[in-house]
């Protein structure tokens, strides 16, 4: 009540000083020198669209998230704890509300004057509106289905669920904020999917530090400072420091070296392969490189422990079956094969660049590569080896089953290769078969497969992975549910296991979990129950790797997968 | 005072070097051509004669070679003086044939069907040749050509002459092709088997056509072909070719009367004839000569029915028996009326 | 001549029509669609698939969609791009310049180097230079596209004569029209030289192999009866007949000046069709996709027309039987 008491004086002196109000600039402690220009490459065709709700593909989002901004930011961890738009942010007592308090006297690109009636408006009349983004609303309900309700005071903002939800608070938070006076004609024709295509670019307005000066399909996007910014840093410097940004399109990692190498694009990210070419050359040429952690994406086996055959079921279910998966996999060898050694062994979804990372699960359970291991577990399962040194279940049945991946990837195909050969030591025959993207994603999901190696794209936060983990999630795809596909699955064979009932709830209730330290214990919990029963069973992922030019000095002191080279990109500037 | 002859051929050889060996496709083949002269070459395919002609108009490409011997023609096109003198084509540079060839050799190959380039008008490839040999306008040299093909007995000339070859028929494409060969009035006239790849009565038409325009241009003619029966009429002379040797040359009279050499003999017996009584046609045994490497023999001593002790060592000689008539023969059928005319 | 040019193009419009149908049904009943990749998207909700399966109309029979395309198609609407939210052919136009560009250097590249080549080889045959030109050639069809591509991107990386990949430089908006054009010219190099020394070698031994057979046809051997000059013999005669095949040979050409590219267009960076088709393909960007085809198609047609034209341009043969 204390709290609210003082909301409301602040609002109130907020509004007494409505007349000239002093814009809340942001200070950053960089030291920096402005000007300058600095030439980044983007792998593919270059953006589709400049629509940042619409966008899909990082070669079109890598542009768009420079020119807009959210109530917060993350730190050099990916965890959102910096001020942004908002300059603090916090729940009510029952959790079911959360507040943020948006900084006034800001201005957009274009100069017009930003206030909270754009926050308001991008989320209640934009990203609540199931059809007006590609990603839907559902990231801004609560578990019961509801969006919350939004109310507006003074320069505090809150949103109000029917029960308390972290999840869609950070997707709030994360979420960028939208010029309403540029956008709303296509709200009211309900059309906002059309809006800032790539003939746009010219019209684009922003919160954020660059906006598009020029633009060539196909060929660049180079980007100008917002005269508008709204951080500065100690000395007074109006930021961002550079005055422009060049995004070259580049077909291939190849060439994209060979344009690092001849000094046209100043920071990169190169391939495993490449980096003993970077080091050697680093010193001559004066580059700064170096390594993050591992990735945050990782690839991973599913089986279909829906398998309408009984008795590749009863295999795929044994989890001692899957831990034997785990541990004849010989991780080192594919790291050093595909990567240089520049890998991580990964044991669970939670990638160790994380801060969510629970480390004890290394501990608790240490699948390291061996063949002995997992014939012990194969053993424990109830598997045994006929005369031949064939692997043979409980009922005297051959073990031996499809797997397929996406053709053309190859860290995925080499995994697979490397698979195929643990397992037959094993005495266990997989038939290996690459399929083409789409008919795996149709297989996957319908679901009719044995086992698939796949990845999906990881973050820092272990709530993103909902969809998956919830057993009435749409990419649950180890164990769907009889209501997700009533054609394929059979209720009498579906069978819930309890730790996978265990991880629904965990994600259900870490919505709710208003404490991060409560939020963080049952992310843990999750990741000790993924490494004990290995629903997925996880591979590998390449180590974050960098190289930029000594002339650039970045704002990120340690580059990682969850904050990169670009992170705080205003503080970024070059000699 | 003696006429000269227009053209004399001594002791020509033509060969081929290929990988596998010489072909020795021409060997010493002579003969003097007059003007007047009809010179009918007569012989199976492969004996020769073709490259023959060919050598003396100097079409032979490499790997092609005039291996020996002089081909001597009576002419003016490269005298200084404007006087006639002989001058020796085997010497000749390629580029200088230019001048011989058309103008002073007109050529009619087998194929009228492939003779003409298929994508130019008549027009176009009789003007070529007269405006390049004779130096006169195309107007001029349009006119000429229309009244070649007058000549040659091409129906509206003036029309026809700007149709395509494929607009023509075989003969009337031959009549074109001996109007081009003419249209510069050439003192040889070199036919290789002119009607051959016509229809019979075409073909009758194409020789009628011939003999008229021999006479009628005066050209001496060097006419080559692989029937006897073919130029019975026509020609003044026949040399019998055989593995790219002559065997025989002697006037027409002498060759359908006094035969001397055994493949001569076979080759008269292979002629239809309705003036004598035939039991029936004889072809010739044996296989025709391989020319690559032949041994110095007499090729046609594996054919040979007279064969005797000698022509298994040496080649023998052209030899003269009477001022016309030579025979390459070591055992030449005796000069007597081999054939005994019969009243039908 | 008019009467039957516009036969041929209203021949054509039922085979686009079949192509139509035969690349949609294709391309529809490939497994999967364009919303594969969000559902694969862990934040993306099941009631968000299932209404973006409406918005782009996959929730009706295959026959249904097409029908309903083709109805936009004929009142001139060919569909927006699923993932560029803009109408299909204005992407088509925005690359299509490039796409022209390379393809027509590349085109003039290999023919003005090809056909030259190949007649001096032939009039030359089995001399040295032709043996060494039919190994260069041949080197140039056996080195594969991309790898010839990233070798002449490290030349240019290593030497800076070139630049390295893209098509205009970072300073073009601030040059002259020539320095623009200028521009473009050298940046079309590379891609130029790839694209064409992979043809350079099959046209060259087609021109060297026509002219050769055609060398040794009667007609030349009459036209130098005739008394023709060399020049005349093989220029005039040997030459103009040689080229007919030749002229096919060009109307196919052009009608693949669209497509063929992609490699080569991804290794240079150059925004041509080909990667923007191949990405569509990949990411079953259906209406993208179809209108490139029937653009393609459209091209393989009046490419062909086009052959026969010139065809019956340069054979007076082919003339006469057009009537």
């Amino acid at each position: 009540m204390k709290k609210l008491l003082l909301v409301m004086l602040v609002a109130l002196v907020a509004v007494a000083a409505m007349a000239q109000v002093e814009p809340e600039y942001r200070i950053d402690p960089y030291e920096g020198k402005p000007g300058g220009t600095l030439f980044l490459g983007s792998i593919g065709t270059g953006p589709r669209t400049f629509n940042p709700f619409v966008a899909q593909e990082t070669s079109s989002t890598d542009i768009t998230d420079l020119m807009h901004q959210s109530m917060f930011n993350s730190d050099n961890t990916g965890m959102p704890t910096i001020p942004a738009l908002a300059t603090e942010w916090w729940f009510s007592e029952d959790g079911r509300t959360v507040y943020f308090r948006v900084r006034q006297g800001l201005k957009w690109s274009d100069g017009h004057p930003f206030t909270i009636e754009d926050v308001r408006w991008t989320f209640e009349d934009l990203y609540f509106v199931n059809e007006f983004t590609r990603n839907g609303n559902a990231t801004y309900k609560d578990a019961q289905g509801f969006l919350p309700e939004v109310e507006v005071d003074g320069n505090v903002i809150s949103f109000t669920w029917t029960e308390p939800n972290v999840w869609s608070f950070r997707a709030i938070g994360w979420g960028q904020i939208m010029p309403k006076h540029v956008l709303d004609e296509y709200v009211q024709a309900g059309n906002p999917i059309e809006a800032w295509t790539l003939a746009d670019w010219d019209k684009i307005v922003g919160m954020g530090p660059f906006m598009i000066e020029s633009f060539t399909e196909g060929v660049r996007t180079v980007m100008r400072k917002n005269p508008h910014y709204w951080i500065f840093d100690e000395a007074g410097n109006r930021l961002p420091y550079l005055e422009r940004i060049n995004y070259e399109v580049v077909g291939s990692q190849d060439v994209l070296l060979l344009k690092f190498e001849a000094g046209e694009i100043d920071i990169m990210g190169p391939r495993a392969a490449d980096w003993p070419r970077i080091v050697e050359q680093a010193e001559e040429k004066g580059w700064v490189y170096g390594v993050g952690g591992p990735g945050l994406g990782s690839d991973f086996i599913t089986f279909n422990l829906g398998h309408p055959d009984p008795v590749k079921r009863s295999w795929f279910r044994n989890v001692h079956f899957r831990r034997a998966i785990q541990y004849m996999m010989d991780k080192e060898s594919i790291i050093d094969t595909l990567f240089n050694g520049l890998g991580t062994a990964i044991y669970g979804p939670v990638s160790p660049s994380s801060g969510f990372f629970n480390p004890e699960i290394l501990e608790a359970f240490p699948y390291r590569y061996s063949i002995t291991r997992a014939r012990l577990e194969l053993r424990r399962g109830g598997f045994d080896w006929d005369a031949q040194g064939r692997l043979i279940d409980s009922d005297g049945n051959r073990v031996e089953f499809d797997l397929s991946t996406n053709a053309g990837n190859i860290t995925r195909e080499t995994i697979a290769a490397i698979l195929v050969d643990g397992a037959a030591k094993l005495g266990m025959k997989i038939n290996y078969a690459p399929a083409d993207f789409n008919l795996l994603v149709g297989k996957l999901l319908t679901p009719d497969y044995d086992a698939i190696l796949i990845g999906l794209t990881g973050s820092v936060d272990p709530g993103s992975g909902w969809n998956v983990w919830r057993i009435d999630g749409g990419l649950h795809s180890f164990n769907y549910p009889p209501e997700y596909n009533p054609d394929v699955i059979d209720p009498d064979i579906y069978e819930a296991f309890d730790w996978e009932k265990r991880i629904h709830e965990i994600f259900v209730r870490s919505v709710g979990e208003v404490d991060e330290q409560a939020r963080w214990d049952l992310f843990a919990e999750f990741q000790m129950i993924v490494a004990e029963y290995q629903p997925y069973v996880y591979t590998i992922t390449q180590n974050y790797l960098y190289v930029h030019k000594d002339s650039v000095h970045l704002a990120n002191p340690h580059p990682n997968p969850a904050a990169g080279t670009l992170w705080q990109i205003h503080g970024i500037w070059k000699d | 005072m003696e006429k000269k002859p227009i053209l004399s051929v001594r002791n020509l050889s033509t060969h081929f070097a290929m990988a596998e060996g010489t072909v020795k496709a021409v060997q010493d083949v002579s003969f003097d051509l007059s003007s007047d002269d009809v010179l009918g070459i007569v012989g199976e395919t492969g004996s020769g004669k073709s490259v023959c002609v060919k050598t003396i108009a100097g079409l032979i490409d490499p790997p092609g070679y005039i291996a020996n011997g002089e081909i001597l023609l009576y002419t003016d096109e490269f005298a200084k003086d404007g006087k006639k003198e002989y001058v020796d084509l085997a010497k000749l540079k390629y580029e200088s044939f230019s001048r011989i060839r058309g103008k002073h050799i007109g050529m009619i190959f087998q194929d009228p069907m492939t003779s003409l380039n298929p994508i130019f008008t008549i027009a176009d490839q009789m003007i070529e040749t007269i405006v390049h040999h004779e130096k006169v306008s195309e107007g001029e040299a349009r006119e000429r050509a229309i009244k070649l093909l007058e000549q040659v007995g091409i129906p509206k000339p003036s029309e026809r002459i700007d149709d395509y070859p494929f607009q023509l028929s075989g003969g009337q494409r031959q009549r074109v092709v001996i109007a081009i060969a003419l249209s510069c009035n050439p003192e040889i006239l070199v036919a290789d088997e002119p009607s051959t790849a016509l229809d019979v009565t075409v073909q009758a038409q194409i020789l009628e056509l011939m003999k008229e325009l021999q006479k009628q241009f005066s050209s001496s003619t060097i006419f080559i072909t692989h029937d006897l029966a073919v130029i019975a009429e026509m020609a003044t002379k026949i040399s019998v070719m055989y593995g790219g040797y002559q065997m025989e040359i002697a006037s027409v009279d002498d060759i359908f009367e006094v035969p001397m050499h055994p493949y001569t003999h076979a080759l008269l017996a292979c002629i239809p004839r309705l003036d004598i009584k035939q039991s029936e046609l004889l072809p010739i045994p044996g296989q025709p000569p391989v020319m690559m490497n032949p041994p110095r023999l007499c090729p046609f001593l594996p054919r040979c029915t007279r064969s005797v002790e000698k022509c298994q060592q040496v080649l023998p000689d052209l030899e003269q028996i009477t001022e016309e008539h030579f025979v390459r023969c070591n055992n030449p059928v005796p000069q007597k009326v081999q054939v005994v005319k019969e009243e039908v | 001549m008019l009467r039957y040019i516009a036969r041929r193009l209203i021949l054509a419009i039922p085979v686009l029509f079949g192509i139509s149908i035969l690349a949609f049904m294709i391309i529809s009943l490939a497994p999967g669609d364009f919303i594969d990749n969000f559902r694969m998207n862990p934040s993306i909700s099941r009631e968000k698939i299932e209404s973006l399966e409406r918005e782009f109309g996959f929730d009706k029979p295959v026959i249904v969609q097409y029908f309903l395309w083709l109805g936009q198609v004929l009142r001139g609407n060919f569909g927006y791009s699923f993932s560029y939210h803009v109408p299909v052919f204005s992407l088509i136009w925005g690359r299509l310049g490039a796409t022209l560009l390379l393809s027509i250097t590349a085109l003039i590249f290999s023919w003005g180097i090809a056909i030259p080549l190949g007649i001096y080889s032939a009039l030359h045959q089995y001399s040295f230079s032709d043996q060494a030109f039919s190994f260069i050639a041949f080197i140039g069809i056996s080195i594969p596209n991309f790898f010839f591509a990233l070798l002449w991107l490290f030349m240019a990386a290593r030497t800076g004569w070139f630049p390295i990949g893209g098509i205009i430089s970072l300073d073009f908006h601030e040059l002259s029209f020539f320095g623009k054009i200028g521009d473009y010219l050298w940046h079309v190099v590379g891609p130029m030289v790839t694209l064409g020394t992979a043809g350079l070698a099959g046209l060259m031994r087609q021109m060297r192999g026509q002219l050769l057979d055609q060398l040794r046809q009667d007609y030349v051997l009459f036209a130098r009866a005739k008394g023709m000059p060399e020049k005349v013999v093989i220029y005039k005669h040997a030459l103009r007949n040689a080229i007919n095949p030749i002229v096919t040979f060009f109307g196919f050409a052009l009608s693949g000046l669209l497509g063929g590219a992609v490699l080569t267009e991804t290794v240079f960076n150059w925004p041509g069709m080909g990667r923007l088709v191949i990405d569509a393909l990949q990411q079953q960007d259906l209406f993208l996709v179809m209108a490139s085809l029937l653009l393609s198609s459209l091209l393989l047609i009046v490419g062909n027309l086009s052959a026969d034209l010139l065809l019956a341009w340069v054979d007076p043969r082919i003339r006469y039987r057009f009537g």
